[in-house]
């Protein structure tokens, strides 16, 4: 009984360092949002920009893409907030998406999470 | 002993009050006709100044019907760019609201690292022509980003010099038997 308890309290301990949310949580989807784009450099074909598509805050994206490992699984860094809105710089070259495209990320289209 | 009121008498000063008002209201309207064909109010009251040309130039006719020589009731010549920065420019995509400062916000995701353009999460209010003015939502509650993940949320609202509290509590929550139905159907249903 004494063994188990020890245990339990040794495994609490170990575990609490590991819990750390300043590696998964909000503040590093907002620390590596902050050094990313939020789009790739093709345009949507209508709308002749990068659209955003609003999907719920906890969600992650599957990309799907040409070759053996390219599929991916990521967390979707970039949220919705409240603050002020930094400058647009409209004056970006963007590219039409390929006729072939390699990668669902080329097609313009770009997922934000909503707020929390 | 009781005092009475008799029902003639607050006719009456119901009546002496709405023509106070009516009479208030009908100067300024006079004052300034407004021409939505040109955004531009006419002025009127004075016929030297309707028959200006120029409806920017100084009135120094001194009537006493003329609403420009008076400086409190002076409401003529609203150009069109005042007019529509009275009544709200349209706004473009991704451009902040910069009325009212909780009426309606938006959200947005700045161009950072490097991007080219931000976006902004409701397009919704854009564009409008200039006299409608603007379209809101103005029940923060049912904006469509809520219903988007489930949560219970609490809005509080103080009110009678923070003497009363107006607590609503609003839950996001699914249907239980559409629940209920769609675990049924995910349990049950064959494999792909």
């Amino acid at each position: 009984m004494h063994r188990i308890f020890l245990l339990t309290l040794l495994t609490t301990f170990l575990c609490v360092p590991a819990m750390n949310t300043n590696v998964f949580g909000w503040d590093r989807m907002a620390r590596m949002a902050a050094v990313r784009p939020w789009h790739l450099p093709y345009y949507h074909p209508q709308a002749r920009r990068p659209v955003s598509l609003v999907v719920p805050p906890n969600t992650a994206q599957t990309i799907y893409s040409w070759g053996a490992a390219g599929t991916q699984m990521r967390p979707i860094y970039h949220q919705y907030h409240r603050g002020p809105q930094n400058t647009i710089a409209e004056r970006g070259h963007l590219r039409a998406p390929p006729g072939y495209p390699a990668s669902t990320q080329q097609m313009g289209i770009h997922y934000i999470r909503a707020p929390w | 002993m009781m005092l009475r009121i008799h029902p003639a008498s607050v006719l009456l000063v119901t009546m002496v009050l709405t023509l106070v008002h009516l009479s208030s209201l009908g100067r300024t309207l006079l004052a300034a006709k407004h021409d939505l064909k040109t955004n531009a109010k006419q002025c009127s009251g004075c016929e030297k100044c309707a028959s200006r040309t120029n409806c920017s130039d100084a009135c120094n006719c001194s009537q006493r019907n003329c609403r420009l020589c008076d400086p409190l009731t002076e409401l003529c010549c609203i150009g069109n760019g005042e007019l529509l920065a009275h009544l709200g420019r349209p706004r473009e995509y991704g451009e902040p609201a910069s009325t009212g400062p909780d009426l309606f916000y938006n959200f947005y995701n700045g161009p950072t690292g490097g991007a080219t353009y931000s976006a902004a999460m409701y397009p919704s209010p854009r564009l409008t022509p200039p006299v409608t003015g603007y379209s809101y939502y103005t029940y923060q509650p049912i904006m469509p980003h809520e219903y988007m993940y489930r949560h219970k949320r609490k809005y509080h609202h103080y009110y009678n010099g923070n003497r009363g509290l107006n607590k609503t509590t609003v839950s996001y929550t699914p249907n239980r038997l559409q629940s209920l139905r769609a675990f049924v159907h995910w349990v049950l249903e064959p494999p792909r």
